[in-house]
């Protein structure tokens, strides 16, 4: 008998059809599993068995072949275990083939005839609802992350009896669609009015964010900056659903997504150990996995210590910070990921952290302190608009008479500056400031003449450079949105020269 | 370039092993400062030669006349360097009167610069805030009377030349090491610019890497040069110590700006200035009333109508010296926003000055 299948598996965020044909015929009892599967998939003949025995049918001595089409493409993972034991039980006539061909089979199998969560289930379902298909089977585990996405008739099962109870005509339900519930509250561990003063560090943090401009911190241990970049998705803007799906696709595919939330509703915080290699930032490995700036799209890329970190790795950032995608090249295929995310990054003054202290001597030499500072990328720094120190200040709240403002306000005004920006980049295919080319900068970022004295007066008594000129620019049309200016003032373009960013002789001989 | 064989006799006596600058000298005077006369025939000056030169000297004289100066005319042709004896009319005249002062000058860059009135500044190379601001305070404007001079150092001989290129001022930078070599490296661009618009002189031959027994020596260009020489900021021990009694050796008028007793950086200035060695200046009108030179008017614009919040602003940092931006803000009724552009625009007329990042200052 010949039956086929239908499944689907990923490649990089997307997923492909994957027709599985099982082909069966008296003979010598053998099982060949051919089209370009790799070992994870060879060994679900193993686990096929165990599981059809356990589930209380017969597996029978026949003749088999299973292809798994298209065969010139490598197959990985487990999540074809499904497809490839409901084709066998078909075709040897144990389950009748029915209405099989109306379903996509997605799941992993035990040996017990359980049905496994997969990795990819979100991009897996919308690539096949792209294709046109409407009823899918997944396991159980994986139910919370499919209800999310919207049209797909889905039965979550958790095992191979059920599959089978449900292909000959039992009733099951499927799984109740999710609503994306953008009034949910933004979980960030750290609220921004825990942070005790620093209140020049935190509206650097919120034009920051507001602009989606990179930032540096710099600044002696112990005064907080980790804090600070803790706090920074807690005052972005709630993620749209369009961006929680983006998020979600890479997530699932990396298999960090947690079972019970389906979806990822908070905007990623990562902060890679500055150990890391290039491959594991960029993406990599034989499966050409999304590395962590691909994990930190649409939200926060950290790198805590940045001097600390292996130049060539922060070289490879350049890519992703402009393009917003990153793109892996293996030897099997080349995979794009997206990876538009905001840089936060934190230096210390020196090695020893206390250059320029007031409460502790520094003990580095001159030449220390160069080659600190000549481990950052030149380049990445061109590309970081913000630069805040933060320093050690007693800061006495009692006597201070402003309340601390909370995340959520912060947020607000974030939001609405984010709001301004969609509505005036809707034509030019970007979607914040930080993004600007030239031709934009020019076109909105116009200044009146006393800003332009002011601006010139900087240039020549800190000597800036063009490009340092062009990022003040940048964020003074920020601040300008913040305060819901249609026009950039005197004042925004002033406060955007205390945020200005620094060259590298700037921080060895500050 | 091709060599004139005045100079190309200097060279070859100047390189001489156990002839140095004085003993130099006197050879110049023994052949009537002709020194080209030994080029064609040594020997027949031997009997002159000897009245001021040992027999030994005499034999590496003639080792180094056998050697030729080709190989050093290329060098100079290809790094595009100049020299200027002290047999030459464009040789300072000012370095004229010094026993010690060195026989040749290579130099880079406008050498008529070294006629003009000149002017050394000069401190230590680890200044503090103050140190820099002091300097760039001064040097501002002393450039436009004088032609600055210094040591292109680290630290306030930098600052200096520095300074003095970005108010359009020449500058001189004399180096203890070969005029082609830049020391320290990260001068590279201070170097380049200083050959563009000043000048970079050395008595070291081209090649010669930075040694630091060689510093204390070119100090000695540095003030003869000069009419007078400032101290911005000097530690107790310093090379910028040296240059200070080489131009009271020389005669030279010696101003030091005090600092903070409590500041080792200042310790040197404040020291000479104890001691009555220097007149301690604390603007650049206590130079002029020295030397003889018009004062000029170093008031600040004072048309700017402060309001409240500037003036609070202002009486807060002339009572505390520094502050720090949140202690600021806690004075002031403003938000963050409006205090960071405020105090960007107080800057940029000159009411104050960010002495860190976030600090700020009168």
């Amino acid at each position: 008998m010949f039956t086929t299948i239908k499944s689907y598996a990923l490649d990089g965020i997307e997923g492909y059809p994957v027709s599985v044909e099982v082909f069966t015929q008296n003979g010598l009892p053998t099982l060949d599993i051919v089209g370009l599967a790799t070992s994870a998939v060879k060994e679900s003949k193993e686990r096929m068995r165990s599981a059809i025995t356990n589930s209380g049918f017969d597996f029978g001595a026949h003749k088999t072949v299973i292809n798994l089409a298209p065969a010139d493409i490598k197959k990985e993972g487990s999540a074809l275990d499904l497809a490839i034991t409901i084709g066998y039980l078909t075709a040897v006539g144990q389950v009748p083939y029915g209405q099989c061909g109306q379903y996509v089979f997605l799941g992993e199998l035990s040996l017990d005839g359980g049905l496994r969560r997969i990795n990819g289930v979100m991009p897996l379902l919308i690539s096949a609802m792209q294709a046109g298909h409407k009823k899918f089977i997944v396991p159980f585990d994986n139910a919370a992350e499919a209800a999310y996405v919207k049209g797909a008739e889905v039965y979550a099962l958790k095992n191979l009896t059920e599959v089978v109870n449900l292909l000959i005509g039992l009733v099951y339900q499927p799984v109740e669609p999710a609503g994306f519930d953008v009034e949910e509250d933004v979980i960030c561990d750290v609220d921004i009015a825990d942070v005790k003063g620093q209140l020049l560090a935190k509206r650097g943090l919120e034009i920051a964010v507001a602009g989606s401009h990179n930032i540096l911190l710099c600044g002696s241990p112990g005064t907080g900056k980790t804090m600070l970049a803790k706090c920074v998705t807690g005052i972005m803007p709630k993620m749209t659903f369009e961006e929680a799906i983006e998020v979600t696709k890479i997530h699932s595919v990396s298999g960090i997504l947690r079972e019970e939330d389906g979806m990822v509703k908070h905007r990623p915080f990562r902060s890679p150990h500055h150990t890391a290699s290039i491959y594991s930032l960029t993406g990599g490995g034989a499966k050409a996995m999304p590395g962590e700036v691909s994990l930190a799209h649409n939200g926060v890329l950290f790198l805590d210590e940045m001097p600390e970190y292996n130049r060539k790795t922060l070289e490879a950032l350049r890519q992703p910070i402009e393009d917003g995608t990153i793109s892996v090249a293996r030897v099997a295929r080349a995979i794009q990921y997206p990876a538009r995310f905001m840089l936060i990054a934190s230096m210390n003054p020196c090695p020893c952290g206390y250059y320029g202290s007031e409460t502790r001597q520094c003990t580095c030499t001159l030449r220390d302190r160069m080659n600190y500072v000549s481990k950052i990328s030149g380049p990445l720094l061109d590309r970081i608009d913000i630069y805040v120190t933060v320093d050690n200040i007693e800061y006495d709240d009692f006597r201070s008479r402003r309340p601390a403002e909370t995340s959520a306000v912060v947020r607000e005004r974030v939001e609405r500056a984010r709001e301004i920006q969609r509505k005036r980049f809707s034509d030019e295919g970007i979607y914040t400031n930080a993004q600007m080319s030239n031709a934009a900068i020019k076109k909105y970022c116009a200044i009146d003449m006393e800003s332009e004295r002011l601006l010139e007066a900087v240039f020549r008594s800190e000597r800036l450079s063009p490009r340092a000129a062009t990022r003040i620019l940048k964020v003074s049309r920020t601040i300008a949105d913040l305060a819901g200016r249609k026009n950039i003032s005197q004042d925004d373009v002033a406060e955007a020269i205390q945020y200005k960013t620094v060259d590298k002789k700037e921080m060895i001989f500050a | 370039m091709m060599l004139t064989e005045r100079k190309k006799a200097v060279i070859i006596i100047n390189r001489t092993i156990g002839i140095g600058v004085v003993k130099a000298k006197k050879v110049f005077q023994a052949l009537d400062n002709k020194p080209e006369v030994i080029l064609s025939d040594v020997s027949a000056y031997r009997h002159r030669l000897l009245s001021v030169l040992s027999e030994k000297d005499y034999g590496e004289l003639c080792v180094s006349l056998q050697t030729g100066t080709e190989e050093i005319e290329r060098t100079l042709t290809r790094k595009n360097i100049e020299i200027v004896t002290c047999l030459d009319e464009e040789y300072p005249k000012q370095l004229r009167m010094y026993e010690d002062a060195p026989v040749i000058l290579y130099c880079k860059g406008d050498v008529k610069l070294m006629q003009s009135d000149c002017f050394a500044v000069v401190g230590t190379r680890y200044p503090t805030k103050y140190g820099v601001r002091v300097t760039e305070d001064f040097v501002s404007n002393l450039s436009s009377r004088f032609c600055i001079v210094s040591g292109m150092a680290r630290g306030v001989d930098s600052v200096a030349h520095r300074s003095c290129l970005d108010n359009m001022g020449k500058t001189i930078a004399v180096l203890g090491c070969g005029v082609d070599v830049v020391y320290p490296p990260e001068n590279k661009g201070l170097y380049d610019e200083i050959v563009e618009r000043g000048l970079v002189i050395s008595e070291y031959a081209p090649g010669e890497i930075a040694n630091a027994h060689n510093f204390p020596a070119r100090n000695r260009i540095v003030s003869g040069l000069s009419r007078g020489v400032l101290v911005t900021e000097a530690g107790e021990k310093s090379g910028t110590i040296l240059t200070i009694n080489y131009a009271l050796e020389q005669g030279k008028d010696v101003f030091c700006v005090p600092g903070s007793i409590y500041n080792k950086a200042s310790a040197g200035c404040n020291l000479y200035i104890k001691d009555c060695q220097s007149r301690a200046v604390t603007d650049v009108n206590d130079i002029y009333d020295e030397i003889g030179l018009k004062k000029v008017d170093l008031s600040k614009p004072s048309a700017i109508q402060l309001d409240v919040n500037e003036s609070a602003i202002l009486d807060e940092l002339n009572k505390n010296g520094e502050m720090h931006f949140e202690e600021l803000l806690q004075i002031v009724d403003l938000t963050v926003p409006q205090l960071n552009s405020l105090l960007i625009k107080m800057e940029s007329v000159g009411l104050i000055t960010k002495t860190k990042h976030n600090y700020w200052s009168v």
